[in-house]
Formats: C-alpha cells, structure tokens, sequence
C-alpha cells in the first residue's frame, strides 16, 4: 500500500528543507553571540540565541538526529541558565558558545549511521563536559537513547496545529473529513476543533454533494508529524492542508521549555503509518459512494501522485 | 418544546446519499419554517449532512431566524462532535 520510494523522496525534501532553517538557525545563533560580546547584558539578544538552539534541537528531534539533539541541548542548557541570570556573559563563555555553533554545524553534517564519525562525537563530548562546567551540574543532559527518566508523558508529545480545507469534490471521492478527524482521534489528542463553514453557502446556493467544510484543531501526538502526514497523505489532491508546530512561535518561560519531540523518530513514524494506512482507507471504504463517483483505481492513482508532488505546507518556526 | 406546524421532522440518513433530497426538503421548509429541525429519527450523519445544517443556519439567519436542532440522534450529535459542535451548533467550550 505505501509507496517506499515516495516516503524517501518526501524524506529527503523535508531533510534539505530542515538542513537550510537550520544553517538560518546556525547564523542568528552567532549573530546573537558576537552581539553579546558588546553587549552582554542584552536579553533580547540572549533570548534570540536561546531560541535559535531550541529551533534546532526540536527540529532535530523530530529527524532523530539524535546526537544533534544531545550536543545542541548542552549548549541551550547554558543558555538557560544565563537567561535565568544564575551565571554572567563573559568572555569565555561566549567563546564556548562560539565553539558549541561549529560543533553543532560539524553534528549536522554527520547524522548518517548510529555512532557517527568518532573525532566528531569525542569533540561534542569535549565541549559538552565544558559546558556543562560552566552550567555548574544544574542541567543533566537529555536521554536520547535510552528512557528518558525525567520526562514525563506531556514531554513526549508534540503539539501541532493542523487546518484542513477540503476540496470540492473530497466528498464524491469517498473522502469525509470526519473520518479524518476520527481517524487522527485514535493517535493523538484534540483540542479546540473547529469547524471551518466559512465557504459553506446558503441552502439556495449549496451542491450538497460537494465538499464546502473543513476543520481546524490543536492536536498532541508522540508520533511527530509524521502522524499527521500520513493521515492526510492519500487526500492531499482533495485537501488544503496547513501543519505547523504548536507555540515554537513563542518560546514559554525558562521553567516551561519542554516539548522537544525526542520520541518522534521520523522513520519509525513513517513504518508505523505504514501498518495504519489501510485503515483509513479501509474506514472510508466502508460508505463508499455510489460506484460512478468513485472508480476504484481512483485512490491509488491519486495517492502515488500526492506522495511525490503534493507536500502539506511545511512549517519553518 | 411544543411541536408547532411548521416545525420539520427529518428522517433517513444526513449524508453524501441524500444531501440532494434533504436539502430539496429544507430548502422549501425554510421559505416559511419554524426554524425547528426535528432529528430525532435520523439514522447517520456524515460531514455532507453537517454542511447541510450549517447551511440551513445560514439561510435562516438571513432574515434574522436561526435554526434550532431538536433532539438530535446519536450519529448527529457525533457528527456534530467532531467537528467540534455542540447539539445547538456552537462551538464546544474551551477546556482551559
């Protein structure tokens, strides 16, 4: 039923997307850094840096660029602790920051295989071990690997935002939005559904077979979006579809930084959806529309062009 | 509620299946309706039948009537449900 060679293809597309934020990431990081050389007490420029580490190590995450994920976490680690003023910007402390960029920037190009080039992982521990001197041992450093013993469930989910606009003829294609929605139910948490009826006309002027509907929600999932994905992947032709992290836009407060997407192991996601997927389909079927309106071979064709050629908008917070 | 004359009671399925013919059927009951829907005996209820009760509302509303559901079946209020709607249409509360 899946197509492997299209999951690679929207792999690959959604990695080079993530390598170009993260070099965007990597240059306001050290921008915010040589800022705080003449001004060290800025917080605004502190904040930046902070959320520019967040950015990458949460995107990272969701890849399972794992070691990514550990490096980039010491470094924001520190940055925390600055942030919460438990230790001055000096000198040196923007130099080890300095050094942590080149670091994480080398972790980004060596994510293939589990162990990684060995200069490369013997350096993050260098550097790590220092940062975390400087922290003081106040920030153990994440599990990637293992169970992560200090994360509790809400740290394993991701929230997302999902907007979907169907099209005209979702409906007479077999695709109702409910089952989307009780789909999804089944692998994640709703909140704040809401329907979309603003291109619902008056009965006057409605085709009731046609698709005006579409919904909105916030949406928890330990799946990464690549839950999400899934979901919608054979609809897309029929689907306006809009994902986008939940609250990266505006980092919380110091205390509250969490919901790094560690469990969202990309590939992991992409074999489960594989077991998944007929369901949905399978769910559809069900209450099939009259045989005219949907010739059978229309879903599979649709669905091996939406894999290669229809991407939901991709998010860049 | 005391039932009225004008009230309109749908039965059969609110799907993709019988939009057609239930919309014909709201559509004339609008011109001089009550504005009560009776959906009781409604059997399913799809997002094709949940588009046709937002536009019902829609019409009503444009000479300052709304639309109020009686009784709604089970497939109705979970249709409603899952987009987020309560049995009168609104917007379900929001869990702090």
């Amino acid at each position: 039923m899946s197509k492997p060679s299209s999951d690679d293809e929207i792999l690959a597309v959604a990695r080079e997307g993530f390598l170009a934020e993260a070099q965007e990431m990597l240059r306001q990081f050290e921008e915010a850094l040589l800022g705080l050389e003449s001004a060290p007490d800025d917080s605004e420029t502190l904040n930046a840096a902070f959320r520019a580490a967040h950015t990458i190590k949460g995107t990272a995450g969701l890849f399972g660029y794992n070691r990514v994920v550990s490096f980039t976490h010491e470094a924001e680690a520190l940055l925390d602790v600055l942030r919460a003023g438990e230790r001055k910007v000096d000198e040196a402390t923007i130099a080890l920051l300095l050094q942590s960029r080149d670091q994480i920037d080398a972790l980004l190009g060596d994510t293939d295989g589990e162990q990684g080039d060995p200069d490369i992982s013997a350096r993050s521990a260098d550097l790590g071990a220092q940062l975390r001197a400087l922290i003081g041992g106040k920030a153990p450093a994440v599990e990637v690997d293992g169970a992560a013993p200090a994360a509790t469930s809400d740290d394993e989910l991701t929230a997302w935002t999902i907007e979907a606009r169907f099209g005209p003829d979702a409906l007479r294609n077999g695709l109702d939005p409910l089952s989307f929605i009780r789909y999804l139910e089944k692998r994640g948490q709703y909140a704040r559904m809401r329907v979309l009826d603003e291109r619902i006309p008056d009965l006057e002027n409605i085709e009731p077979e046609s698709c005006y509907i579409g919904f909105s929600t916030e949406f928890g999932t330990d799946g990464g979006r690549a839950v999400i994905e899934s979901a919608f992947e054979f609809a897309l032709e029929d689907c306006e579809l809009k994902i986008e992290p939940l609250g990266q836009q505006a980092p919380a407060p110091v205390s509250a930084q969490v919901a790094t997407p560690v469990v969202a192991q990309k590939m992991a996601a992409v074999a489960e959806a594989e077991v998944a997927e007929p369901q949905a389909l399978e769910q559809l079927d069900r209450r099939s529309v009259p045989a005219t309106a949907v010739p059978p071979r229309g879903i599979a064709a649709r669905k091996t062009r939406a894999s290669s050629a229809c991407r939901p908008t991709s998010s860049t917070a | 509620m005391t039932t009225n004359a004008n009230d309109l009671a749908l039965d059969g399925e609110l799907t993709i299946y019988s939009a057609a013919a239930q919309r014909d059927v709201l559509l004339a009951w609008s011109l001089t309706g009550s504005g009560v829907v009776d959906l009781a005996n409604i059997t399913d209820c799809d997002s094709a039948g949940v588009q046709l009760l937002l536009a019902t509302r829609a019409t009503l509303a444009k000479d300052g009537r709304s639309l109020v559901l009686r009784d709604p079946s089970q497939p109705v209020r979970e249709a409603l449900m899952g987009f987020g709607l309560t049995p009168a249409l609104q917007p379900q509360g929001e869990a702090a």
